[in-house]
């Protein structure tokens, strides 16, 4: 059923540096010319354009870039890893440069849920949604939390597609930025509403405005 | 005549009767067409699901008797994919959103954890308690493939069905009417319930939920303290005026808080309310918000900037450095870093929100601080600025000199770095050089647009 790829089956273990002449060398240059770090000829020979080479894709892969074919080196271009290698995490966007999309998303879902909220309320529902995404009990997008099925009224009724208000932007703005009434709550309900009971079993934080909320 | 009249009448109602009909018929195939769209979407994320599981199940499997470290490392990476691709799959599924929160932290957490193998800076070392881990795991995964196999037979034979808007079948002929899957996946996650608690590092790690805060500490105070303190911290500016506690609760969230409702004195308007939270424990002022219509900005960004790094200073938040700003629906949020000994302190940040109106400060938020802030113990840097600047890539145009800052890479995990700028073509991207080895750890581009940048 499930077939894994396999990993390139090269047992390369031997450190390469400037005078190298050996089918290993072919190797190497041929995985940089491939991903255009080399431009000249595959001729098995470690001369000055390779070690060049070999340079620029150390110091753009976050190795030392001393010139030598080392383990790590190996193990960045996709051969067998020796010991002690570092991969990098995944790179993202800093927390603070916000997507300006996504604000007006979240606001578009606090005026639906929230509208008549004091404010701190509006921030509280902001600060539940991306409390979600930092869960694992939940979607790990925006996009996810917000449209997933039956989790939010205003979405599945489509009152959210209403424009938001300048508070739910202002309170959409501030829950992105780290502002949480709520400190950590995961759900909120409308008490005067039809519910499930099951909301009940859960650890209730606080009440602000017409929502409880809990984790 | 009157015959010609009644035969008129009769012509009319049938002509009537046919367009209603018509009307209803092509409501009714649009309405059938609909239906099987989105009966279509949610059919393809089940048949997803049970495949990311059925290869889930075979890769933690292998994983138990994979030996040699490539090997496992390219699992443990499609192990995170395929849990994630599955998570995903799961909470696109027309259930309840609190109806398989255990499946769903069970996807979590297996992709996190082979995540936390596959980036780990040394070989995978499966430990006797890891592998046995492992195998929980997998039985786990394998419990859940047969199950979800079971609700495709019986979707495939028409037996259950998935949405809450049935298939044009509801008719009466049938002897047995399929039921809403909703109750199988039910029992799915009654059988999630003992699944191990993983401690790793991880963002979603079992572990992190219990994380105290650090720079929280004293003797519980009583409400009372509490509205003082409130008001004291609000009065704080005498610009601001003098107020008067409406209403004080105390919540049990991360960080047990009173929190206090105060209004203006003499009230200026109904909605001109503020609420800001006081730790039950030392009694700081955790976070503030205030609501009101902003009008048309008169105030520059840098006469903001210097009312909230006033703000904060009085309120004894020294030697805090602006790191970023946002400007949104006529106000600007200002985010302020802690430092120690000159070196900026990425994980302890302050933020502060400025009406551009009048200038007030209209939000306070330092609970992220209180959890993070501590006296590190910085070690004196093993490289200097200009070989740091050296492992930076020759393609960057660096555009600043780099300074030291400590950055988180993890939860509870920090490093001590050089921040660069650089430029290649119209992109900014941060560059940071940990100042002990020379490695680079993160690379973060900036995003600049009219209402928010980086300040460096």
């Amino acid at each position: 059923m499930a077939v894994l790829g396999t990993s390139y089956a090269f047992a390369q273990e031997r450190t390469l540096y400037w005078g190298s002449s050996n089918p290993d060398v072919s190797l190497l240059q041929q995985q940089l010319k491939n991903w255009g770090y080399y431009r000249a000829r595959v001729d098995g020979v470690f001369g000055n354009a390779t070690q060049q080479a070999v340079i620029n894709f150390q110091r753009l892969n976050g190795l030392v870039p001393d010139g030598v074919v080392g383990a790590s080196t190996w193990s960045a271009l996709g051969y067998s890893p020796g010991e002690n290698v570092s991969y990098h995490e995944s790179v993202g966007v800093s927390r603070g440069v916000t997507n300006r999309d996504e604000i007006y998303l979240l606001a578009r879902v606090i005026e639906g849920e929230a509208a008549n909220e004091p404010f701190a309320g509006k921030v509280a529902v902001g600060a539940v949604i991306l409390n979600r995404l930092r869960s694992a009990l939940f979607p790990h997008t925006l996009a996810g939390v917000i449209y997933q099925p039956h989790a939010f009224e205003s979405v599945a009724n489509g009152q959210y597609n209403r424009p938001a208000s300048q508070e739910s932007l202002q309170a959409a703005a501030m829950s992105m930025n780290g502002w949480d009434p709520t400190g950590g709550a995961l759900y909120f309900w409308n008490p005067a509403k039809a519910i499930s009971p099951w909301v009940w079993t859960k650890n209730i934080i606080s009440q602000i405005g017409r929502h409880i909320f809990a984790r | 005549m009157k015959d010609k009249r009644w035969f008129i009448f009769i012509i009319g109602f049938f002509v009537v009767l046919a367009g209603v009909g018509f009307w209803g018929y092509r409501q009714s195939t649009e309405r059938r067409q609909l239906e099987v769209i989105l009966n279509n979407n949610y059919y393809r994320t089940f048949y997803e699901l049970t495949e990311n599981v059925q290869y889930l199940t075979v890769l933690l499997s292998k994983i138990l008797v994979a030996e040699a470290p490539n090997q496992d490392r390219l699992i443990f990476m499609e192990i995170w994919q395929r849990a994630n691709a599955a998570q995903i799959n799961l909470t696109q599924l027309p259930l309840p959103d609190t109806m398989m929160i255990r499946t769903s932290k069970f996807f979590t957490q297996v992709g996190d954890y082979a995540y936390s193998f596959f980036k780990a800076d040394t070989p995978v070392v499966k430990t006797k308690e890891k592998w046995e881990t492992l195998n929980r795991l997998y039985k786990k995964a394998d419990s859940l493939n047969t199950e979800l196999a079971d609700i495709e037979k019986q979707l495939t034979q028409g037996k259950l069905y998935l949405s809450e808007l049935k298939e044009g079948v509801s008719g009466v002929i049938q002897r047995e009417k399929p039921k809403l899957a909703r109750a199988s996946f039910k029992d799915i996650e009654k059988h999630m319930e003992d699944i191990p608690v993983l401690i790793y590092d991880g963002p979603f790690s079992g572990h992190l939920e219990k994380r105290k805060p650090r720079a929280i500490s004293g003797a519980k105070i009583t409400a009372p303290r509490a509205q003082s303190i409130a008001l004291t911290f609000m009065e704080q500016q005498s610009s601001n005026g003098k107020y008067q506690v409406k209403k004080i609760n105390l919540d049990r969230g991360k960080i047990p808080a009173y929190r206090v409702e105060l209004v203006s004195r003499p009230l200026l308007s109904k909605k001109d309310r503020i609420t800001l939270a006081v730790s039950q424990q030392g009694g700081q002022v955790l976070w503030l918000t205030k609501a009101r219509k902003i009008n048309r900005p008169q105030i520059s960004l840098a006469k903001a900037r210097e009312i909230a790094r006033r703000y904060l200073e009085v309120r004894g938040y020294k030697d805090m450095v602006p790191v970023y700003f946002e400007v949104i629906g006529g106000m600007v949020i200002f985010n302020f870093a802690a430092t120690q000994d000159k070196v900026v302190l990425y994980p302890d940040q302050v933020k502060v929100t400025v009406a551009l109106d009048t200038g007030e400060v209209t939000g306070f938020e330092a609970s992220a601080f209180f959890m993070t802030h501590y006296k590190r113990k910085l070690l004196p840097p093993r490289l200097t600025v200009t070989q740091a600047r050296k492992k930076l890539s020759p393609r960057l145009q660096v555009r600043s000199k780099g300074r030291l800052v400590v950055i988180p890479t993890g939860p509870e995990r920090e490093k001590l770095t050089y921040e660069f700028q650089g430029q290649l073509d119209k992109d900014t991207f941060l560059i940071y050089i940990n100042a002990l080895n020379g490695q680079e750890e993160k690379l973060l581009r900036v995003v600049r647009n009219k209402e928010g940048i980086l300040t460096l």
